[in-house]
């Protein structure tokens, strides 16, 4: 992809087990979890709000998530989600999934 | 599993609280969003913005807070039920827009679905419903005897016996017939009871269970002869011995014998004739004991008592059955030639005879395709109207197809008005249908469908609607996607032409459709009726006034003994001598009687030999009603005597060899000549009287049965006794004065006479109760159709002149006058009514054709009662027409122009 293009949308498919593995080492807010998939995927994936929200507690609904209220680190209220063993299981399953994929499409596009 | 169990338990939370915590969820949201928002801006005053740039920074990056709400609500799941309610909302909303076209809507459907249920649960109930309370009512049949003359007729003991014993194919044969017995028990006193002498074997070919106690079993023949026993109804328990359980066991006594209950039959159990229930059961053997009979009789082959029911072998169909029984009957034919006919019949499906079935499922049949008839008038009738109601909101929808609503939702919007007209109609449709099943169980009092519970027939009802409701749907929605193929352009411009082809033409077809189906049905009610106000001037022949009959049962049912002659002679010998009773008169049936059958009666000198009559083939003969009379029953009736004289008393009480024929009957034996002097005869199984009996009178005819048929012919014989055990004693009640007496009087002859008075039965009445009710009903349906196809006519004439406002108004705008133009639209649905009108004559010439096979006595094309129905509607569509006439009469031109 061009060099300086801005950031690739992402697929719903994604953005959920993108979120997964943002949450898998502790619980975050929102702010937290766009900051947390911008590392972790090394500036690659931006999410903007209006799909992180919607995301986040369609998760929830799924019973992937679970949130509570709690305190930032600015002492502000904020929601916070944090991954169930559902979840869990389900990164583990995405995950697997990718990879395989992943390996096909690199096999695909390596042979001329 | 668990994953499972997390996401259901998920979906449940979901649910409920986007049900009951929307409020706290908002708020949350709100909170939440909130905080992102402020959590990003201090993050850009730290990196060194201004707080306002930062705040401003933090929005934009955020994207719209409304539209990352609106997004966030709408994963929420409760989003379908919000969307739903609020669509619901709307659709009412917009129904109550337009109250009229709902009214009607929901009254039209309403009226479809709830008589079309009505009279399929009056059909059901009747016909399709199997003998009650047995097992496998499908593997039941019944034998019925034919005599030579075509009659029905039942078997003999031995007969019953012989089919049993040698038949293969049967699982069992069980042998029955019913009489009425006068019961004594403490606890209900002296009651008249049906009762149902059975084979030992009855229950349990019937495969019936008791209720308590236990039945009859077979092989148990000794033990009842020596102690009579009995097994009541369910039904006969609850009532007249309050559901006493010590009843089980407990002695009663008929006739004087003491019989014991040693069970009660199932809930809903009524023995093997649907339309006769039976509310007591006693063994076959001892019937000869209760009635002081001779118990030879029960096995002389000649005699015939007994109808039979039988199940066949699982392994067999109908068709092996009625081979083998036919064939044993031939047999036994052969064995005893000189006793009767043994034509036999085996028939599929119990309960109720040939004749029966056939005569029941008359008048149910009319009934039904009227029904049928309704059901399409009224979905015709709510197509159009929702038709019409599309081209109206063409705008609406339109607009709000610019404002961004899908085409989808405007369908769904559509389908669900739709619904709930069709919802309201149903639950309309239930109302009408429980009123109508419950005039018929009301009517019960009619002969050919006594003895039936009516319920509604639920699945009836769910056909039903479901019909509608689909018409319903399919119209409504049609408009909905015409209009989502338009360019909304041209729907906002578009004047009253619109671009909603609303295909007048088919419409129109609906309209003439409809009122060619009214008409059809008003020309049928209005014959039904003529026919009934003619039937009630019918001179019955005879004065009806307070004339009363009060059956006389004697104690001993023994056929004409000696003793039961004596005690007639005795009672009316004091029945004379009382001046307050007046005349009284024995007879052996009143007329109307509905229970008569036809004998053939013969000219003495042609009287068939015994050969000829057992000939199945045969034919000869005239049919007549047989009574038997005493001296004084034309005088008592004021029937005339028109040519000889009436008997004396002593040719009564001899039997003398003599008889009176109707005037019909001499017309038809003799016509044009004298019967007086002549001879007829009547050969009949009860005993030899082959004798021929001279003629010494003519009587005035009177009717029979129905009085729709047309005069009876009747043989008149001396001396009721000698065709009914228990004669009919008619006398005359004006102002009551007469009843007391006579009761006293017989009840003082024996202690144990049963006096039935029957005076609640008015002659009349009986005979014209079936007609009475299908008058009602058609004439209820006919003016439902009147009013239908009037809606109909109102409909599509106001959606004609909707489409030609413009037209209509330039026509104002350049001179003509309002009655002009009330005159054109007036003329537009005169025509739509002829046509429908002529294309509905057809239908009437056929519908006329029907009615009279199923109503004898009909005159054959009845031309003022179509032509009351064609004015009738004629008028109708034209007041149906005039209020949109007068619409566009009213017109302002400059208005109408202007509003497109």
């Amino acid at each position: 992809m061009p060099r300086d293009a801005g950031p690739t949308p992402l697929l719903q498919g994604t953005l959920d087990v993108l979120i997964l593995k943002a949450l898998s080492l502790q619980p975050l807010h929102g702010l937290g979890v766009a900051d947390r998939i911008a590392q972790i995927t090394a500036g690659a994936f931006v999410v903007q709000p209006g799909s992180l929200f919607p995301a986040l507690h369609r998760m929830e609904q799924k019973g992937w998530l679970d949130s509570s209220w709690g305190t930032s680190e600015n002492n502000r209220k904020a929601r916070f989600y944090k991954v169930t063993a559902a979840g869990r299981k389900q990164l583990g399953v995405e995950a697997a999934e990718w990879s395989r994929v992943a390996g096909a499409m690199a096999a695909a596009l390596g042979s001329s | 599993m668990q994953v499972l169990l997390a996401q259901v338990r998920a979906v449940v939370r979901s649910v409920r609280a986007s049900l009951f915590g929307r409020a706290e969820r908002d708020a949350g949201l709100d909170d939440e969003l909130r905080a992102f928002v402020d959590e990003l801006a201090e993050r850009y005053e730290r990196e060194g913005l201004s707080r306002h740039d930062a705040r401003r920074a933090a929005l934009l990056a955020t994207g719209g807070v409304t539209q990352v709400k609106e997004a966030t609500r709408d994963a929420w799941f409760g989003r379908h039920l919000r969307a739903c309610s609020r669509e619901l909302r709307y659709a009412l909303r917009s129904l109550r827009r337009s109250p009229a076209f709902v009214a009607i809507a929901v009254l039209t459907l309403g009226v479809g679905v709830g008589g079309a249920t009505a009279i399929t649960s009056v059909i059901s109930a009747i016909l399709l419903q199997p003998l009650p309370a047995v097992a496998e009512p499908d593997e039941l049949f019944s034998v019925e005897r034919v005599t030579p003359r075509g009659a029905l007729d039942d078997l003999s003991y031995a007969d019953y016996l012989d089919f049993r014993d040698q038949a293969t194919t049967i699982a069992g044969l069980a042998a029955y017939n019913g009489t009425p017995l006068l019961v004594d028990h403490p606890r209900t006193g002296r009651t008249r009871v049906w009762t149902s002498y059975v084979s030992d074997n009855f229950f349990s070919v019937l495969g019936v269970r008791p209720y308590a106690g236990r039945l009859f079993q077979s092989g148990e023949v000794g033990r009842y002869t020596a102690s009579p026993v009995a097994v009541i109804g369910y039904q006969l328990w609850k009532t007249r011995f309050n559901g006493d359980s010590s009843v089980v066991g407990s002695t009663i006594r008929i006739t004087e014998k003491p019989v014991t209950i040693i069970g009660i039959a199932p809930d809903g159990f009524v023995g093997a004739m649907r339309l006769h229930p039976m509310e007591m059961w006693i063994p076959l053997v001892t019937l000869h004991q209760i009635m002081n009979s001779a118990p030879e009789e029960l096995h002389a082959r000649g005699g015939a008592t007994l109808r039979i029911i039988g199940r066949r072998a699982p392994t067999a169909v109908i068709g092996d059955v009625r081979r083998e029984l036919t064939g044993l009957s031939a047999q036994l034919a052969k064995a005893y030639p000189d006793d009767r006919n043994r034509g036999i019949r085996v028939l599929e499906g119990t309960g109720m005879t040939d004749d029966e079935r056939v005569d029941v499922k008359r008048t149910p049949r009319l009934l039904s395709i009227t029904m049928l008839m309704l059901l399409l008038i009224a979905c015709a009738n709510v197509s159009g109207l929702t038709l019409v109601r599309a081209a109206a909101k063409r705008r609406e929808l339109a607009t709000r197809l610019a404002l961004g609503a899908s085409r989808a939702s405007l369908v769904r919007q559509l389908a669900i008005e739709a619904t709930i007209v069709a919802a309201l109609a149903g639950l309309l449709g239930i109302g009408i249908a429980q009123a109508l099943v419950h005039t018929a169980t009301v009517m019960k009092t009619v002969a050919w469908i006594r003895g039936v519970d009516y319920a509604l027939d639920w699945r009836a009802l769910g056909g039903a609607f479901l019909a509608t409701a689909a018409v319903a749907l399919l119209v409504a929605i049609l408009p909905a996607f015409q209009i989502a193929r338009t360019d909304i352009a041209i729907l906002m411009k578009d004047g009253a032409g619109g671009a909603i082809r609303s295909r007048p033409r088919l419409q129109r077809f609906l309209v003439i459709g409809q009122v060619a189906a009214s008409l059809i049905m008003l020309a049928s009610a209005s014959v039904l009726f003529g026919a009934f106000q003619r039937t009630l001037h019918i001179d019955p022949g005879f004065d009806a006034d307070g004339l009363r009959y009060v059956s006389v049962n004697l104690p001993e049912g023994r056929f004409d003994t000696a003793a039961s002659r004596r005690f007639i002679d005795e009672a009316m010998i004091r029945v004379r001598a009382d001046a307050r009773i007046g005349t009284v008169a024995l007879t052996s049936a009143a007329p109307p009687a509905p229970w008569l059958n036809l004998s053939r009666v013969f000219r003495g000198e042609e009287a068939p030999t015994q050969e000829l009559l057992n000939d199945p083939a045969f034919a000869g003969g005239s049919g007549a009603y047989v009574d038997a009379i005493s001296d004084d029953f034309f005088k008592l009736l004021r029937v005339p005597m028109l040519v000889g004289r009436d008997f004396t008393r002593d040719e009564v009480a001899a039997r003398a060899q003599v008889a009176i024929v109707s005037r019909r009957l001499a017309d038809e034996m003799w016509p044009h000549q004298n019967p007086l002097g002549r001879t007829i005869s009547w050969p009949t199984a009860h005993g030899p009287q082959r004798l021929p009996l001279r003629i010494i009178g003519v009587v005035g005819d009177v009717h029979h049965s129905t009085l729709a048929g047309g005069p009876s012919p009747v043989l008149y014989l001396p001396n009721a006794l000698r065709l009914r055990t228990s004669p009919l004693l008619m006398y005359r009640d004006r102002g009551g004065a007469a009843a007391a007496p006579l009761r006293a009087l017989l009840t003082s002859m024996k202690s144990d006479l049963e006096v039935d008075d029957l005076a609640k039965a008015n002659f009349v009445d009986d005979g014209l109760a079936r007609q009475r009710v299908v008058s009602a009903w058609a004439g209820v349906f006919g003016v439902i159709a009147l009013f239908l196809a009037a809606i109909g006519v109102y409909g599509i004439i106001a959606q004609s002149v909707y489409q030609r406002t413009r037209e209509l108004a330039v026509r104002a705008a350049v001179g003509a006058r309002p009655i002009e133009l009330l005159r054109l639209v007036l003329a537009d649905g005169l025509r739509l009514g002829v046509i429908g009108a002529i294309v509905g004559g057809v239908g009437v010439v056929i519908s006329f054709g029907a009615l009279r096979a199923l109503f004898a006595g009909m005159q054959a094309v009845d031309l003022s009662a179509a032509a009351v129905a064609v004015v009738a509607l004629l008028v109708a569509t034209l007041v149906a027409s005039f209020i949109p006439a007068r619409r566009a009469a009213l017109l302002n031109p400059v208005d109408a122009l202007r509003s497109d």
